[in-house]
């Protein structure tokens, strides 16, 4: 047994807390909560440069296949520093789901081009529930001309307006009693007929949009993987991506939790720092403890991944914990700063906005919560992991 | 990175838990589940039984008894599966005591004590906390001050579990009060049978656990008998606590009566329909399945950790570790209870999963206080990890 990250691993941490600490200042994430597209092409292209885009993508494809115990160690630096970027999108879902379904001219098409930072795609999977699975997919994709027609509504799509393609999962067929039969990915061209782009406010100020598919034609060559057979290989992509974001979530709370210590160590009331009271104390103790053990929780999530074993229950725990801790973090800190805590564009207040949005994104809790408990009782050797 | 156990070290806890399935009858088996203590002869003689095969005396230097291979996972995955099972286990002697022997104490003391120790020939009583001296413990004011070769102590301890059945003490007296508090203390061990001592019973509000005040009255002991420097005590009690606070396996008794919880939570009904088709009886299950998962796995983190470098304990983490265990611990009484409904206050046999939840609120309570409770903890990860000011 051995918990410590691999030399390869401080690496990229190491690396990436430096590059993001200079390249993505609050200066920059404010900058882009206002814009358009809300991430930076200039910053997309450095983190090409970086090789982090290819990261998760198959060599053949130019891409370095890393496992997910290194994704998340990048992922969390990313949410470190709230780095507004479609990378979970369209690295680690689109990329993917291509990577793992996509034939061969699929794969060349794309998989290269988001290796080298050319290619945004969108992935348009959840609908009126905030569930991130199988049983919530409600959109049809009808055969039709030796391809298909999707109608449906598509929720909460990252970068929508600037994706080239949006990688839609739709049901051609029955849903069986698990919800996971008859899915299919289809890749739609957000500008074609049929498809309408809203663009929601969100909490975060992030590029989230709902997508409405009416009647829009989809050519047998933007079909992926084979129609009613691609939750398996789809069902871990996405908990890959999941991972990540809890990643993300853990990177976020940490620094939560060092904003609110720096604060409540300079801020002085009744004559001493306010950090020497036992209330704001074991608020501050209380994160670090749960950021402790969510740290563990993800990398344990992402090792049984990487080994292949079951995860189900364990990308569960992963987000829960992570999305607990995170609005827990976010939270308590901006209380600690007081009235400034609350006040637009103090450092805090970026991590308060994301904290609770986050625990509610990719999945909500209610969500996670029911995968876990379907595990535990589908599963009794989830229970024997000790 | 690597969560899984060795071959061999999975081959040892397939030994333990055949030992245990042989091994353990009603008498043996303990109704609360934690401080499983060794305080009947049936118990007694079960944890000899072990210490027959060796179990004791892995990872220890051949020269005081031991086995001589370096095993720093042993001890830990003993006690972790003497809890799943609710068996008595060999915490305090093994990990505190013979572990901070082996860093501070005397040739001649570890000789003495250790070899005894793992053929399981002698109990131990742990005193440092005193009426006046609990959460902050460097108020101890029990005193040993020196005459010729001996020393002569006076002063009263409390919460003393084992000391009416213990052979020693492992006692933290204060031999200088004219420096700073944290100075000037010192450990010593004495024998339980020492002329001057006496034991009063206080019995605690779960069924059958009992633990001491003890009176130290002009109680002499050799200078032999005092372990590490003189007035250097302190440092050796926080590594000992350390070493108690994940050695000890402190997030199991959570992990076993969780398994225990799903087990009856599969068949259990409630309001005439099964309790798994409630929605809020599955909600609040995940909520605690969550928190007892982050608890043992932040328990694996301290022993590898451990396991990687035994010349220091995890301070920081093992903390953590202790107030993770004790929050997790209390949220799954909680649960259980809530989910039980009045039933939940049923005692004994009949009652859903044998009557013992209530004994396990009452426990609950108490793991957030003892040894370093809860609020504990939250006070030191604020100055020792986050350097915190204190005014």
């Amino acid at each position: 047994m051995n918990l410590d990250l691999t030399p390869e691993q401080e690496e990229i941490l190491t690396v990436a807390r430096r590059f993001l600490e200079k390249e993505c200042s609050l200066t920059v994430v404010t900058a882009l909560e206002k814009d358009p597209l809300g991430y930076s092409a200039k910053l997309w292209a450095e983190m090409a440069g970086l090789g982090w885009l290819a990261l998760p993508i198959p060599e053949a494809y130019g891409g370095s296949e890393l496992a997910t115990v290194d994704v998340v160690t990048l992922a969390r630096e990313m949410g470190r520093v709230v780095l507004p970027s479609p990378f979970i999108p369209t690295v680690l879902l689109a990329g993917g789901a291509l990577a793992a379904l996509g034939d061969e001219e699929q794969k060349q098409h794309y998989l290269p081009r988001i290796a080298r930072g050319e290619a945004i795609l969108g992935f348009a999977v959840q609908e009126v529930d905030g569930g991130i699975g199988p049983r919530g997919v409600a959109a049809t994709a009808r055969v039709s001309d030796g391809g298909f027609v999707l109608n449906g509504r598509k929720r909460f799509v990252e970068f929508a307006a600037a994706s080239e393609r949006l990688m839609v999962v739709a049901r051609s067929g029955e849903a069986g009693p698990a919800g996971t039969g008859g899915l299919g990915l289809f890749l739609v061209d957000p500008r074609s007929p049929g498809v309408s782009v809203n663009p929601i406010q969100t909490l975060a100020r992030d590029r989230q949009c709902h997508v409405a598919l009416d009647n829009v034609r989809v050519a047998k060559s933007d079909v992926v993987g084979t129609p009613g057979q691609v939750w398996t290989a789809l069902e871990p992509v996405i908990q890959r991506a999941v991972l990540a974001f809890s990643a993300g979530m853990l990177g976020a709370s940490e620094r939560a939790q060092e904003l609110g210590k720096d604060y409540a160590c300079q801020r002085v009331q009744f004559g001493r720092p306010i950090a020497s009271f036992q209330v704001i104390q074991h608020y501050l103790a209380q994160m670090v403890i749960e950021n402790t053990a969510v740290e563990t929780l993800i990398y344990y999530a992402a090792w049984n991944l990487d080994k292949g074993n079951p995860a189900r229950a364990e990308v569960a725990r992963a987000k829960i914990g992570a999305g607990n801790a995170v609005k827990f973090a976010s939270s308590r800190s901006a209380e600690i700063y007081g009235g400034m805590g609350f006040v637009d564009e103090v450092d805090i207040s970026y991590y308060l906005r994301r904290g609770k949005q986050w625990q509610l994104q990719m999945g909500d809790p209610r969500y996670w919560e029911e995968v876990l408990i379907s595990a535990l009782f589908d599963r009794a050797e989830a229970l024997q992991t000790a | 990175m690597d969560f899984d156990l060795s071959p061999l070290e999975q081959e040892y806890q397939q030994q333990v838990r055949e030992f245990i399935r042989d091994n353990m009858t009603p008498e043996v088996r303990w109704d609360l589940s934690y401080a499983g203590l060794i305080d009947t002869p049936e118990r007694r003689a079960f944890i000899s039984k072990m210490a027959d095969k060796g179990w004791l005396k892995l990872g220890f230097p051949e020269s005081y008894g031991g086995d001589g291979v370096p095993n720093p996972m042993a001890k830990f995955i003993l006690n972790m599966e003497l809890m799943l099972a609710n068996c008595p286990i060999v915490g305090k002697g093994l990990g505190q005591i013979c572990g901070t022997l082996l860093l501070y104490g005397s040739e001649e003391l570890k000789r003495e004590f250790i070899p005894r120790t793992l053929r399981n020939e002698i109990q131990w009583a742990i005193a440092y906390s005193e009426p006046g001296a609990g959460s902050d413990l460097a108020a101890l004011r029990a005193s040993a001050v020196p005459d010729g070769d001996d020393f002569i102590i006076n002063g009263e301890k409390r919460w003393i579990t084992s000391a009416h059945f213990a052979d020693y003490f492992w006692l933290a007296v204060r031999t200088d009060s004219s420096g700073p508090k944290h100075k000037g203390i010192s450990l010593f061990i004495v024998d339980t049978k020492s002329p001057g001592v006496t034991i009063e019973p206080i019995h605690m509000v779960f069924k059958g656990h009992r633990t001491n005040t003890v009176y130290f009255d002009n109680v002499r002991v050799p200078r032999s008998r005092l372990v590490g420097d003189l007035d250097q005590g302190w440092k050796e009690l926080m590594n000992a606590l350390n070493l108690e606070r994940f050695l000890m396996a402190a997030s199991f008794p959570a992990v076993g009566r969780y398994r225990i919880l799903l087990e009856w939570v599969k068949t259990a009904e409630v309001n005439g329909k099964p309790l798994l088709e409630d929605p809020v009886a599955r909600h609040k299950l995940a909520k605690v399945d969550v928190l007892i998962e982050m608890a043992r796995l932040l328990e694996m983190r301290c022993i590898a950790r451990y396991a990687a470098d035994s010349t220091t304990t995890p301070a920081a983490e093992a903390t953590m570790n202790k107030a993770m265990a004790a929050i997790a611990y209390s949220e799954l009484v909680d649960t259980a209870l809530d989910l039980m409904g009045p039933d939940g206050y049923v005692m004994g046999s009949d009652a859903p999963m044998n009557g013992e939840t209530p004994l396990n609120y009452l426990e609950s309570g108490h793991m957030k206080v003892a040894a370093a409770g809860l609020d504990v903890a939250r006070n030191m990860i604020a100055k020792q990890h986050l350097h915190l000011p204190s005014k």
